[in-house]
């Protein structure tokens, strides 16, 4: 017996910090790289001494780090830690690899929204413009695209009350989704060129638009959303399982099911809103940080994705904004070209995807 | 001594099955009168499509039924939240699950679900708890060890073991042997045996281990297709016929003297059989597949006898004319193939 016991010592169940530490001083490095790189080049001592004092040698300087760069870098930290947790939690309720924020509708909810005002106005043109230098018109868009999103949100609400299999419940998003994306290519058809081009600019994605007031009431959402996950960490954990045993360990589904859809839902169309639709980030991270973390603990797994979508976001903002250059690209287009080869790499070598969810 | 206890688990004229959108019923068995008591192995036996898993998954409240009463100790199972009926009864069931990246010891840790706090971290009392769950199931050298590379047997005494350490004095389990070899099933059986007769554990196994479960459970309930469940201790179900009533199929037979299904109508030619009692239980199987009708009494006029020589079974084959020997059952088959 003893010896039994020396040769299969019992875990220790604590939480370890050590993973997350070194992914927090990950972001840290990140965001200080990530506000570093810029069109206009600014010395590191200067940064830092904004950063600290908030003065430079140069205002212009200390103008583009406050309005520009830390709220771009912020609005990377919010969108990468939502999308990730978002699609780490639709992964768990469906048990699926694939499953992301998107998957419920939300996001093409959000599109739906923005479209509508895009290409139904007369004069899009100078709302889209207006977008960038005023805050009405980016309100405005904001505005649609939460609206188009709780839209699609209350119908998945009121139709996972009714539906107890949480599989339908995904193909019901699916088609949801599919829907309201028909909807948009039937306006887009009728639509000027023009108009068409401008509501193409949104669904790439963009961390630049977000301004500073802007910024608060996205964090709010972010720290709502991702708060509700961590707390719903053991009704995911009995989900793992699968419904039924959920159920059998005494845990009500349907009540968690039904806040798990309310904190994607907050998190997804939130950062949809404001940032437009960025793909493959709320797929990705969560597969990275299960293999990183080695478990399918929701309670270590959650705060591992929000680094880990946070750290995400913030290099792929870096190559999105070209260092050296004027140019910047497309972030939805970044995560992708960015992130699959991470994702294809690590699935390769740790082989353990397919231990998650055979 | 069981009938002055109450029993933990009492089921009182149930009628199981759906109800369907508009309210019609499709009862899958009525009349369901049983109870389960602490110390007690049940199995519940019946051919498919007979609702023996809708009977679990009513039992476990996970399921509504369709009229009567179920009470856990005493308490109706509809006033219970799904916690207490969690503190209460446990149960594993057909799902597979086919998560990975968790240990078995969180796994079995899951199990303390009902008495963690809203994070699900264990105390000291609960990691006690699941030490116990997993040792009792015999996981301690796996502990480590990732669910997902686990044999099929292996995971299911996880899940067992999750079961345990849910601590509750009833476990209900759906066909926990299906998939498993034979040495896995008759451990999974010996496992529970022994957990309802030590721990004093009520548990009620769904299988379609005829073999195991007449040799293992306290008591069968026994489900037929005509929506109807018996209860009883094994023996007398067989004794009064209740078996060869509900496997009654057009191919194949439950027979009562074996206690097994037999495979082949032996309406043939009639042979009598006799000798060493082990050869004869084995050459009688090889008879009956024969087509042949093995009778133990002799003077028919073909004969069989056994005899266990120095090294090894030895056959001699006798009818009016002639007397042969056999040295294994495949001579002895041919022989009689030869007399046709």
């Amino acid at each position: 017996m003893n010896k039994h016991s020396e040769q299969h010592p019992w875990p220790d169940t604590s939480l370890k910090a050590g993973y997350l530490l070194l992914l927090a001083a990950g972001v840290a490095v990140l965001f200080l790289a990530n506000i570093a790189f810029g069109s206009v080049p600014i010395p590191l001592s200067e940064i830092v001494s904004i950063l600290i004092s908030g003065s430079s040698e140069h205002e212009a300087w200390t103008n583009i780090i406050e309005k520009i760069r830390l709220p771009r870098a912020f609005t990377a930290v919010l969108a990468g830690s939502a999308l990730s947790i978002g699609g780490l939690q639709m992964q768990t309720l469906f048990r699926n690899p694939l499953a992301g924020p998107s998957v419920l509708g939300i996001t093409a909810g959000a599109s739906l929204g923005v479209a509508v005002v895009m290409l139904a106005a007369g004069t899009i043109t100078s709302i889209f413009a207006v977008q960038q230098l005023s805050s009405l018109g980016s309100w405005l868009i904001i505005g649609a695209a939460s609206i188009g999103s709780s839209l699609v949100l209350f119908l998945i609400l009121l139709i996972s009350a009714r539906i107890r299999d949480s599989v339908t419940l995904l193909i019901i998003g699916l088609m949801i989704g599919n829907m309201t994306i028909a909807l948009v290519s039937i306006w887009q058809y009728f639509s000027r060129p023009e108009q068409i081009r401008d509501y193409l600019i949104w669904t790439f994605g963009s961390l630049g638009g977000v301004t500073v007031e802007q910024l608060w009431i996205l964090a709010l959402v972010v720290l709502a959303g991702s708060a509700m996950a961590f707390i719903l960490s053991k009704p995911l954990n009995g989900l793992l399982l699968g419904e039924n045993y959920a159920r059998s360990m005494g845990l009500s589904v349907g009540r968690a099911r039904f806040w798990i859809i309310l904190s994607t839902s907050l998190l997804a169309g939130g950062v949809t809103a404001f940032c437009g639709p960025i793909g493959f980030v709320g797929v990705a991270v969560p597969h990275l940080a299960r293999s990183l973390l080695g478990t399918n603990d929701h309670r270590m797994l959650i705060p591992g994705t929000l680094l880990m979508g946070a750290l995400l976001m913030l290099a792929c903002d870096i190559v999105a904004q070209v260092p050296g250059s004027s140019t910047t690209l497309p972030i939805s287009a970044v995560t992708s070209l960015v992130g699959s080869p991470v994702v294809i790499w690590v699935i390769v070598k740790r082989k353990n995807l397919q231990a998650s969810f055979s | 001594m069981k009938a002055t206890q109450t029993p933990v688990l009492q089921a009182a004229d149930v009628q199981i099955g759906y109800r369907s959108k508009r309210g019609a019923k499709a009862v899958v068995a009525e009349h369901i009168d049983v109870d389960l008591h602490a110390g007690e192995l049940i199995c519940l036996l019946g051919p498919n499509g007979s609702g023996k898993s809708t009977l679990i998954r009513t039992l476990a409240g996970m399921q509504p039924m369709l009229d009567g009463n179920i009470s856990l100790f005493g308490k109706h199972i509809a006033e219970l939240s799904v916690k207490e009926i969690a503190k209460r009864l446990s149960t594993v069931l057909t799902d597979r699950v086919t998560i990975g990246n968790l240990t078995v010891y969180t796994m079995v840790a899951f199990g303390r679900a009902p008495y963690t706090g809203w994070l699900g971290s264990l105390s000291q009392e609960d990691e006690e708890v699941v030490r116990r769950a997993i040792e009792a199931a015999g996981l301690r050298a796996f502990v480590h060890r990732d669910v997902a590379r686990l044999s099929d047997g292996e995971r299911q005494k996880v899940m067992i073991a999750r079961a345990l350490a849910q601590d509750t004095p009833v476990i209900l389990l759906d066909e926990p042997t299906a998939h498993l070899d034979l040495p896995n099933r008759v451990e999974i059986i010996r496992l529970l045996r022994r957990l309802a007769h030590e721990t004093g554990k009520g548990i009620l196994l769904s299988t379609h281990e005829l073999d195991l479960a007449l040799k293992a459970a306290d008591r069968i309930w026994l489900m037929n297709r005509r929506q109807e469940l018996i209860s009883g201790v094994p023996e007398d179900l067989v004794l009064n016929g209740t078996f060869e009533q509900v496997f009654k199929q057009d191919s194949f037979d439950f027979d009562r003297a074996t206690g097994s299904f037999r495979l082949h109508q032996s309406e043939g030619r009639e042979v009598s059989l006799a000798g060493d009692a082990v050869a004869v239980f084995w050459t009688r199987r090889a008879l009956e597949r024969e087509g042949f009708r093995v009778l133990e009494e002799g003077g028919k006029e073909l004969g069989i006898t056994v005899s266990s020589g120095p090294e090894a079974y030895r056959w001699t084959v006798q009818d009016e004319e002639e007397q042969k020997e056999c040295a294994s059952v495949r001579e002895l088959i041919a022989v009689l193939r030869s007399r046709k």
